[in-house]
């Protein structure tokens, strides 16, 4: 347990997050099809929470179960949520 | 069944917490979801209403959240490599952001609220008051949780690793709180 505090791997996911923050929004401004900027805004807000829970909350070096029912949730969420995001009355 | 002794995994606090965090995670769903099937309904009048939203206090909000979990996390690596003070500070350097978002936040609930909108304007407007005002009282009860914490005497910590596994349960609270507010920020400020 040696990873520096500063400047070291979570200092490189706060960059990772925060890139990826800014992409998004550039996505919702970019995208002149609502449906197809609603799908990659949503890919990415999965992608850091997958990064938060991952590195963040060191479900990375968690037992096993733990990373299996949290990649299940970003999985079902995610698919869930984009499906409902495209949906038509 | 989680065997501590026969594993080098580690679960990041007690046992409770990541119950208490995937539950949370499920009841956000379903909100979340709920949200995307009345959005269905009228695309229009959701986007002509979230386009009301400040996307600058937005971002500032999530960078403030990103950067609040940056420092719970390094506070609890702080803590065990046994660099207690500077796991304060950083516990710290959280809370100050946590309240800094609650202060964003304040600030754009007042300007809405000036400008003659509340939850009753309309279905976009009562899902950004309720689900950012639940989300509220999430940062404010993980505050609460990061300043006992941050005010722990580590020279009066029993052996058994008891404190760091409180330390670690407040840490997962908070990333928890992090987590909502990255999908609820994409939902309501990004999606157009």
């Amino acid at each position: 347990m040696n990873d520096p505090i500063f400047f070291g791997r979570n200092t490189l996911v706060w960059i990772v997050l925060i890139a990826i923050t800014w992409a998004s929004w550039l996505a919702g401004h970019s995208f002149g099809d609502a449906s197809t900027a609603g799908v990659i805004i949503l890919l990415c807000a999965f992608a850091k929470a997958r990064l938060i829970i991952s590195e963040f909350m060191e479900v990375r070096t968690a037992p096993l179960v733990l990373q299996w029912l949290t990649d299940g949730w970003i999985v079902i969420a995610c698919g869930l949520l984009i499906a409902l995001s495209l949906g038509s009355p | 069944m989680y065997k501590p002794e026969h594993s080098e995994r580690h679960l990041p606090g007690e046992q409770g917490i990541w119950l208490f965090v995937l539950g949370d995670l499920v009841m956000f769903t379903a909100l979340f979801a709920i949200f995307l099937t009345y959005r269905a309904a009228d695309v229009q009048g959701f986007a002509q209403s979230h386009r009301l939203l400040d996307q600058g206090l937005g971002m500032a909000n999530t960078a403030l959240m990103l950067t609040s979990s940056w420092c719970v996390a390094s506070a609890v690596r702080a803590a065990k490599q046994g660099r207690v003070q500077w796991s304060a500070r950083l516990l710290y350097g959280g809370i100050v952001c946590g309240i800094g978002f609650g202060i964003v936040k304040y600030f754009e609930w007042s300007a809405k609220v000036s400008a003659g909108f509340s939850p009753q304007s309309d279905d976009f407007f009562m899902f950004y008051f309720t689900l950012t005002g639940i989300h509220l009282v999430h940062v404010i009860i993980g505050a609460i949780v990061l300043i006992f914490l941050a005010r722990f005497d580590w020279s009066r910590a029993a052996p058994g690793g008891t404190a760091l596994r409180n330390l670690e349960s407040g840490a997962s609270f908070w990333h928890l709180v992090d987590l909502l507010w990255v999908i609820l920020f994409a939902l309501l400020y990004l999606m157009p």
